[in-house]
C-alpha cells in the first residue's frame, strides 16, 4: 500500500510539471508582453517593473522558466493589480462560495446517479431504465447556463418561489438562523442546475458497471447460495462497480468547476464564476492563468485520491498483488 | 473489461475505455468486411437512438446549410422594434436591439456546425498522428507522446480554452485550436492500439513484412483497420465543442464578429425579466443540435468501438 | 422405492436470441435419489450447465424454462416464487462451478462469503457464523483457516478457491450439491485431491450429487450412474459399470472410444466425425444422425425423419436410439 502510494504520487509529479510548463508557453506565446499576462493590464510602470524582476522577465528565456517554477514551488501564481493582493489569495478567497454550491450538488448528484443507476442496471429496458437513459442523454446535452436561465424564469420569476440571485438577501437583514436559511434558500436553484449536469456521467457509469458485474460468475454463485436479487445487487455487484464510479467522479472535477462557474455567472453568485467573469472583463490575467493551474494541479490530485481510495475499497490493491 | 483494470493498478475509466478496438480482424475490402458493414447498418437502422440522432443532425446541418434560404437577412440588423414577443413577424421575437432572434437562431447554427465539426476533424488528424507515430515508433517516442496524452486528459479544457481566448483574443481559429488540442487523447490511444495489433498480425506474417514498407503497411493494414473507430471518436467530440464554444461566448468570449447561441445567451441574461424568448429559443437550439450529434455518435460507436460508450461525450 | 430427491420431468430451457430460439435443453428427464452421485456427461455445448442452472432455478434472461417440472423433496421448483427459491438454493441446493476463482467475489473476504450461505435459516449469530467458517475451511482441508478466513480471493490458488467453494456449499448442510465441471480449470494433481475431497464428503454427509463434465475418468472415479446429454436432451442413462463396459448409444460409444486410455497406444485416439450442431437449427429426427457411424453402417432411413423415444432395453439402463428401439 505505501509502496503503492509513492509510485501514484511520482507519477502525478511530471504531470503536474507539465501543467506549469503548459501554463508558462501560454504566458509567453500571448501576443504582446508577458508581463500583462502575468500581472494584468493597466498596471504602472513600477509595478511591471517589480513583476518582471520577481519572475526574471529581463533574464534569458531558459532561466525564465526555472524562475516561474521555482516561484509556483513558492505557491506564487501572479499578482493581480486590480486587487492588490496576490493571484492564489484572491482565488482562495472565492473558492468557499463556489464550493458551498459544488459540495452539496455533487453529494445529491452522487446519491441520485448512483442509486437511480443500480434500479436502472438491474431493470435492464424497463421503463424506470429508458427514463433514466433519456435523462441521461438530455442531461448531456443541456447548456447548464441555459438551463440555469430557465430555471430562474419559472422557479423565481414566474412561481417567485425562490429568490433570483445572489447569497443573500441584503435588504431583509436576517441574523442567526434565519440567515443560514436565507442562504439555503437562495442555494437551491443554482444547485439544482448543478445536480442536473452532474446527474448523467455518475449515473451511465454506474449503470454500465453494475450491468457488467452483473454478468460475473460470482454473482451467480452468491444467488446459487439463497442470496436474494437485491442483496447480490446491493451487496455484490455494486461495491465491484464502485471502481469506475470512484473515477468518474474524481476526473470530472473539472468540469464540474466550469458548471459551478457558468451556473455563478446565471444566479450573480460570489463565487470563482464571479471572480472570473470580472477578471475577463477587467483583463486580469494573473486571475485566469493562476486559475488554470491551480485547477490542473486539483485535477491531478482528484485523480491520485480516487486512486488512492479506491485501492482502500479493492482489498487486490490493498495487498499489493 | 473489468477484470484485468482493476488487478495491478486502477486505471483510469478514460484509459480503459479506450484499450482499443483489439487485434484481430482487419477490415478491409474483402467481401467479408463490406457484409459486416451492410450488416451494421441494418442494425444502426433499427436503433431508435441512431434513427433519432441521425434526423436530429441531418437537421441541424440543413439549417446551417441553407441559412441564406431560411433566414436571408443579416441577423445584426434590425428587423423590428426591441423586446418583440414571438409573434407572425417574428417568429421567436425580437431583442434589446430590435433583432430577429429566429435569424440568430439560424445563423448560429453554423457557428456552431463549423466549431463542432473544426473541432473534430483536427483532433482526429491530430490524434491520429500522435497515435500512429507512437505504436510505430515505439520505445522513447512511444513513451513521451503517451505522457503527453496523459497531461492532455488532465487539462481543464473549458479552463484551457477560456484562458487561451482571454489571452490571445476572441476568434473562432483560437477556440477551435485549443479545443482540438485538447481532445485528441482517446483517438490517439485507440489509433496507437490499432497500429500495435497490426504490427502484432505484421510479425506473425514475418515474411511479407520484409518487403513491404512502413508507409504500404500503413495504407494496406492500418489505416481501413482503424478508421472507422477514430472517425466514430471524432463524432464524440463535436457536442463537447459545441458546448464549451457556447459558454465561453456566454462569458463574453466569443468571436464579436459572428452570432453565435452563446452570445445570445449572454445578451439575454440581462433581459431576462423582461424577455424570455431572448433565453429559450438559443438555448433550445445548443440542446437539441447536442443532443442530436451526441446521439449519432454514440451509435457510431456501438458499432465501432463498442468498449468505449462511457468515455464520451462531457463538456 | 421411495420418492426420488430430485425429479426433472421433461424440462425445456430455450434462449430467446436475435438470431432465433436456441433450445439449450430440450425435453431433459432424470431423477435422483438422496445420497446418490449422477455423472451428466457431454460436450461442451450440449446443454448440460444449462440443465444444472435450471435445476436451481438460475435461469436469467434472454434464457427462459418453457416446459417442464424440477420437483425437489416434494416442492415444484419451476415457477416457484423467488423467496422459496432464495430458501432452497443453499441449505437445500448447493452448487460450485467451474471458474471456482471466478465464482468468488473479489472484494469480500472468504469468511464473509461462507457467513452469507450460513445466515438463512441458521440462526446463529455473527461469532457464531465466523467459527462455523473456520470450521468448514478446516473441514475442506484448508491449513491455517483461521489467517485464511480473512483473506480475499485473489491471495487463493485456484483449487484453494474449490476449496472455499465446497465449504461455502457445504455450510448449509445441503441434500444435493451440483457440482458443473469442479476440476476442469484446475491442475491435474489438484484435480484429483478436490474429486478426493468431494467424495469423502458425499460419503459423509450422504449428499446426493450431480456432476457436471465432459470428463468420463471423472464420472468414472466418483460416479454411481451416469446420464449422456447430446444436444440438449439426455441420450442415454445407466450405471457407470454399464457406461464401461456396455454403452448402447452410438455417440457413448463413440465418446468412450475417443478417450485417451481407450486407446492406450495401440491405435490412434478415435474421434468422433463432425461436431456438435447449432442448437439453432437441430437436425429433424435423431440430433445425432448426420455423425452416426452406426447409422451409415446399418443405412436406417428413421433417424433423419422421427427423433427417437428414450426407451429401456435393461433394467436401468435407458437409452435414445432407433438402433434400440
Amino acid at each position: 500500500m505505501v509502496r503503492y502510494t509513492v509510485r501514484r504520487l511520482l507519477q502525478a509529479v511530471p504531470l503536474v510539471f507539465g501543467a506549469a510548463v503548459v501554463t508558462w508557453i501560454l504566458i509567453h506565446a500571448a501576443p504582446g508582453d508577458p508581463i500583462v499576462a502575468l500581472a494584468g493590464e493597466d498596471g504602472d510602470a513600477g509595478y511591471y517593473a517589480m513583476m518582471r524582476e520577481r519572475f526574471g522577465l529581463d533574464r534569458p528565456l531558459h532561466e525564465q522558466l526555472f524562475v516561474y517554477l521555482g516561484r509556483l514551488a513558492q505557491g506564487d501564481l501572479g499578482f493581480s493589480y486590480r486587487q492588490n493582493r496576490s493571484a492564489v489569495s484572491v482565488i482562495l478567497d472565492q473558492l468557499p462560495a463556489t464550493l458551498l454550491l459544488m459540495v452539496p450538488a455533487l453529494a445529491v448528484a452522487s446519491v441520485i446517479g448512483i442509486s437511480v443507476g443500480t434500479l436502472a442496471a438491474a431493470r435492464k429496458n424497463s421503463a424506470l431504465d429508458n427514463t433514466a437513459r433519456t435523462a441521461t442523454l438530455l442531461g448531456h446535452a443541456v447548456p447548464v447556463f441555459w438551463l440555469s436561465q430557465v430555471l430562474l424564469l419559472l422557479f423565481a420569476l414566474r412561481f417567485d418561489w425562490f429568490p433570483v440571485q445572489g447569497r443573500s438577501d441584503a435588504r431583509a437583514g436576517y441574523e442567526g438562523f434565519r440567515a443560514l436559511l436565507d442562504v439555503g434558500h437562495h442555494m437551491v436553484l443554482p444547485i439544482a442546475a448543478l445536480v442536473t449536469v452532474y446527474v448523467p456521467p455518475i449515473m451511465r457509469v454506474t449503470r454500465a458497471a453494475v450491468i457488467e458485474n452483473l454478468d460475473e460468475m460470482y454473482i451467480r454463485a452468491a444467488r446459487a447460495r439463497g442470496q436474494s436479487r437485491r442483496r447480490v445487487l446491493i451487496r455484490h455487484a455494486l461495491p465491484n462497480a464502485m471502481l469506475p464510479i470512484v473515477t468518474v467522479i474524481g476526473s470530472q472535477i473539472g468540469f464540474m468547476f466550469a458548471g459551478s462557474v457558468l451556473v455563478e455567472t446565471v444566479f450573480a453568485w460570489p463565487g470563482l464564476g464571479r471572480l472570473l467573469l470580472s477578471a475577463i472583463l477587467a483583463r486580469d490575467f494573473a486571475i485566469i492563468t493562476a486559475m488554470l493551474l491551480m485547477l490542473s494541479v486539483t485535477i491531478i490530485l482528484m485523480n491520485l485520491i480516487t486512486d488512492l481510495v479506491y485501492s482502500l475499497l479493492d482489498p487486490r490493491v490493498r495487498h499489493g498483488t | 473489461m473489468a477484470r484485468e483494470g482493476r488487478a495491478a493498478e486502477p486505471v483510469t475509466l478514460r484509459e480503459r475505455a479506450a484499450s482499443g478496438p483489439g487485434p484481430g480482424r482487419p477490415r478491409g475490402s474483402d467481401p467479408a468486411g463490406a457484409r459486416a458493414a451492410r450488416g451494421s447498418w441494418r442494425r444502426f437502422a433499427s436503433s431508435p437512438v441512431a434513427v433519432v440522432g441521425l434526423v436530429l443532425t441531418v437537421l441541424f446541418v440543413l439549417v446551417a446549410a441553407l441559412t441564406s434560404v431560411i433566414a436571408p437577412t443579416d441577423p445584426f440588423s434590425f428587423a423590428g422594434t426591441p423586446f418583440e414577443p414571438p409573434s407572425a413577424k417574428h417568429w421567436l421575437g425580437t431583442d434589446d436591439l430590435g433583432r430577429d432572434v429566429g435569424a440568430g437562431v439560424v445563423h448560429g447554427a453554423r457557428t456552431s456546425l463549423f466549431v463542432g465539426v473544426a473541432v473534430a476533424g483536427a483532433s482526429l488528424v491530430i490524434g491520429t498522428v500522435v497515435g500512429g507515430v507512437a505504436g510505430f515508433a515505439g520505445g522513447k517516442v512511444d513513451d513521451l507522446l503517451m505522457r503527453l496524452t496523459e497531461l492532455s486528459q488532465v487539462l481543464p479544457r473549458f479552463f484551457l480554452a477560456l484562458t487561451v481566448v482571454a489571452l490571445f483574443g476572441p476568434g473562432l481559429t483560437n477556440m477551435v485550436l485549443v479545443l482540438a488540442l485538447t481532445s485528441w487523447e482517446l483517438t490517439a490511444r485507440v489509433s496507437r492500439s490499432g497500429v500495435l495489433a497490426v504490427r502484432e498480425l505484421e510479425y506473425v506474417t514475418a515474411a511479407e513484412a520484409l518487403g513491404s514498407s512502413p508507409w504500404r503497411n500503413l495504407r494496406t493494414h492500418v489505416l481501413p483497420n482503424t478508421i472507422a473507430p477514430v472517425v466514430a471518436l471524432a463524432s464524440l467530440q463535436v457536442g463537447g465543442a459545441i458546448l464549451i464554444e457556447a459558454s465561453l461566448s456566454f462569458l463574453g468570449l466569443g468571436d464579436p464578429n459572428v452570432i453565435s447561441w452563446g452570445y445570445m445567451l449572454n445578451n439575454a441574461q440581462s433581459f431576462v425579466r423582461r424577455a424570455w424568448w431572448m433565453s429559450v429559443f438559443p438555448g433550445l437550439a445548443i440542446a437539441v443540435a447536442v443532443l442530436g450529434v451526441n446521439l449519432l455518435g454514440d451509435a457510431l460507436n456501438d458499432f465501432w468501438n463498442p468498449r468505449s460508450r462511457s468515455g464520451g461525450a462531457s463538456a | 422405492m421411495t420418492e426420488p430427491l430430485l425429479s426433472v420431468e421433461g424440462l425445456r430451457t430455450h434462449f430467446f436470441v436475435e438470431a432465433g430460439v436456441v433450445k439449450a435443453v430440450d425435453g431433459v428427464s432424470l431423477e435422483i435419489r438422496r445420497g446418490e452421485v449422477v455423472g451428466l456427461v457431454g460436450e461442451s455445448g450440449c446443454g448440460k450447465t444449462v440443465t444444472s442452472l435450471s435445476i436451481a432455478g438460475l435461469i436469467e434472461p434472454p434464457g427462459r424454462i418453457v416446459d417442464g417440472s424440477v420437483r425437489f423433496d416434494g416442492t415444484e421448483l419451476v415457477g416457484a416464487p423467488e423467496r422459496v427459491l432464495n430458501s432452497v438454493r443453499g441449505p437445500r441446493i448447493a452448487m460450485i462451478f467451474q471458474q471456482p476463482r471466478a465464482s468468488l467475489d473479489p472484494v469480500m473476504s472468504v469468511g464473509r462469503q461462507i457467513s452469507q450461505a450460513l445466515r438463512s435459516g441458521t440462526g446463529m449469530d455473527r461469532p457464531a457464523r465466523r467459527r462455523r467458517a473456520v470450521e468448514l475451511l478446516n473441514r475442506v482441508g484448508i491449513s491455517d483457516p483461521d489467517r485464511r478466513v480473512r483473506e480475499y480471493p485473489h491471495q487463493l490458488s485456484g483449487g484453494m478457491a474449490q476449496r472455499v467453494m465446497i465449504a461455502i456449499a457445504l455450510a448449509g448442510e445441503p441434500d444435493l450439491l451440483i457440482a458443473d465441471e469442479p476440476t476442469t480449470a484446475l491442475d491435474v494433481t489438484v484435480q484429483a485431491q478436490i474429486l478426493e475431497l468431494l467424495r469423502e464428503l458425499q460419503a459423509a454427509n450422504d449428499m446426493a450429487v450431480i456432476l457436471v463434465t465432459h470428463d468420463l475418468g471423472v464420472v468414472a472415479e466418483i460416479a454411481d450412474r451416469a446420464a449422456v446429454m447430446y444436444a440438449g436432451r439426455i441420450v442415454e442413462e445407466c450405471s457407470v459399470s454399464e457406461l464401461y463396459d456396455a454403452p448402447l448409444h452410438p455417440y457413448t460409444v463413440g465418446l468412450m472410444e475417443s478417450r485417451p486410455a481407450a486407446s492406450h497406444s495401440k491405435s490412434r485416439l478415435r474421434v468422433i466425425p463432425g461436431s456438435v450442431p447449432v442448437p439453432l437449427d437441430l437436425p429433424v429426427g435423431c440430433s445425432f444422425a448426420p455423425r452416426c457411424e452406426a447409422r451409415s453402417a446399418t443405412n436406417l432411413t428413421v433417424c433423419t425423419e422421427q427423433a427417437p423415444q428414450s426407451v429401456s432395453p435393461r433394467d436401468g439402463h435407458r437409452v435414445r436410439c432407433w438402433l434400440h428401439g
